[in-house]
């Protein structure tokens, strides 16, 4: 039953009684044996639920005995591994954490499985949410199914990967500064970030705590938008959330879209600049060229801030509560942010990065605050360039100036949303979508005609 | 050039090497920061920054088994930290 139907619609049949849970959920388990493990050895799945069956099995009980079932009825969904599902190991792709069980639910596992949704597995990803490219995982890295030499993006990598290859109906990611977005741009699938505070973070091992969302990769708009809206809301557990209305995907009206001057390489620019064209024809949309000032200088504001996160958040990982001392078996990546945030918080440096970077960040919040005053949305690539091979020669340098464009939203706390806009030599091209914050609703909607083009 | 992403096990050699390189990167990037304008608004700095522990959210029964059963070194129904192996050397 694997991944050609869209989630909505094998939600329906589902919910008819025309296809059963316990079928949907034993086919994608048998793909990711097939695949995943075996076969292609995509490495996407890490852990797989041994309890997926039986809880399906209770959705198709529920249906025939005639009581409701839930909004996610008996979807295959497919967690990153640094969101704690009770009972299954969550390593964060690393050797710290292996063979780490989860004693509770994240609040966004508790909404799933109250909706019905089915967990499937855990997914690999760059350790500690770490990296950028799939690469970093401890347990090796994850493929792109679209061209298996390919890097799948991260470092939500398995999560992608997994809807790509028709792993699962939906994933989970974390967001920091592309996470969700990059990977579901290589591997041609749909990939939202939502707005700092939409959705709870209790259960997320956090990376950076001033960015850090969890969000939702799928097939296509609508699948992804209902995800979100099932996770989405206050949480007393986490006090950055807030109270939010219902996800609406509706006709939009007219829509301004801003545009910036090119920021990514002519061929990827290309394909976006026809997709805001064909929108602005079809549409009668307006396109209006805009300037956020210091977008240039967000890479230098995100990675000090970063830095010092990791530092501090990784202090826990020390070998006496929990699997081994982080610095005696951490990779290259995760490494090199715990000794660059030691370095850059010491007290001789008070003010020098942290708390500079902070204050920069508060400057490009406000600089997309006061363009979303005039516009309804920016539309720009999600990456620079197009993925590179597995292994690949690249510099540190070269590997943060990767998320650039993926980074702005969220030093600016707002939502942004990347999806399929075409294919260059059969590599999957991402389109992104950045509304301000708190606009999810108005975000898929605009998502979703361009989805028609 | 070797990739600096893949997951390896590092020598002692390679830790040094990747600290002095992530001390270079955010060298480089406080030099950019340095130009640019602040904002302190919306940064609040507190005196007090210590939550309270209570008991608001209270785990369930599985909780206290699977923590101690994730524990490396535990003993009846405590959880061993040897004094000081956490220190670095």
């Amino acid at each position: 039953m694997g991944g050609k139907m869209n989630a909505l619609e094998k939600l329906q049949l589902i919910k008819s009684g025309k296809l059963k849970a316990v079928d949907n959920i034993s086919g994608f388990l048998e793909v990711i044996e097939k695949d995943n493990f075996k076969g292609k050895k995509i490495n996407a799945v890490l852990v797989i639920n041994n309890n997926a069956i039986a809880d399906a099995k209770a959705v198709d009980e529920k249906i025939k005995s005639g009581k409701k079932i839930g909004r996610l009825g008996g979807l295959g969904i497919i967690i990153k591994a640094n969101i704690c599902v009770k009972g299954l190991e969550c390593n964060c792709a690393s050797l710290t954490l292996k063979d780490w069980i989860a004693g509770y639910n994240a609040t966004v596992i508790e909404k799933i499985k109250k909706e019905d949704g089915i967990i499937l597995g855990m997914a690999n990803m760059d350790e500690f949410a770490c990296g950028g490219s799939g690469e970093t995982s401890a347990f090796g890295p994850t493929k792109n199914p679209v061209q298996l030499d390919l890097i799948p993006g991260g470092t939500s990598s398995g999560s992608a990967a997994s809807v790509a290859a028709g792993f699962c109906d939906l994933a989970l990611g974390s967001d920091t500064g592309g996470s969700i977005r990059n990977p579901a741009s290589h591997c041609g699938v749909v990939g939202i970030k939502p707005s700092y505070g939409f959705v709870s973070r209790y259960g997320l091992v956090d990376m950076a705590m001033s960015f850090d969302q969890i969000g939702v990769i799928g097939k296509d708009i609508e699948s992804t938008g209902l995800l979100l809206d099932v996770i989405k809301g206050y949480d007393e557990k986490d006090p950055t959330t807030y109270k939010r209305n219902d996800i609406k995907i509706q006709n939009p009206g007219k829509i301004v879209i801003g545009v910036i001057k090119p920021l990514a390489k002519l061929d990827v620019q290309s394909l976006i600049d026809k997709k805001i064209k064909d929108a602005v024809e079809k549409y009668k949309w307006q396109k209006k060229e805009i300037e956020i000032k210091y977008i240039d200088a967000a890479v230098q504001t995100y990675y000090p801030i970063v830095y010092t996160e990791v530092f501090s958040g990784t202090r826990k990982f020390d070998g006496r509560r929990f699997g081994k001392k982080i610095e005696d078996v951490a990779g290259p990546e995760l490494l090199r942010r715990i000794l660059g945030g030691s370095e850059i918080t010491k007290a001789e440096y008070e003010g020098r990065y942290y708390k500079k970077a902070l204050e920069v960040k508060e400057i490009i919040k406000q600089e997309f605050e006061k363009a979303f005053e005039k516009i309804d949305c920016i539309i720009i690539p999600t990456c620079p360039g197009l993925p590179w091979k597995i292994g690949g020669s690249m510099s540190v340098e070269e590997i943060y100036a990767y998320d650039a464009l993926t980074i702005p939203a969220n030093l600016a706390e707002i939502c942004a949303l990347t999806m399929p806009a075409g294919k260059i030599n059969e590599v999957p091209v991402g389109l992104q979508i950045m509304c301000a914050k708190g606009n999810e609703g108005k975000l898929f909607s605009i998502a979703r005609e361009i989805e028609k083009l | 050039m070797a990739s600096e992403l893949m997951w390896r096990r590092l020598s002692e050699l390679e830790k040094k090497e990747i600290e002095k390189k992530a001390k270079k990167v955010m060298e480089d990037f406080a030099k950019t920061l340095e130009k640019l304008p602040a904002r302190k608004e919306g940064i609040v700095e507190r005196e007090v920054f210590e939550r309270e522990e209570n008991n608001l959210f209270e785990s369930d029964k599985d909780f206290r088994m699977i923590m101690l059963e994730n524990a490396p070194k535990k003993e009846d129904n405590c959880i061993i930290g040897e004094k000081g192996a956490w220190v670095e050397k």
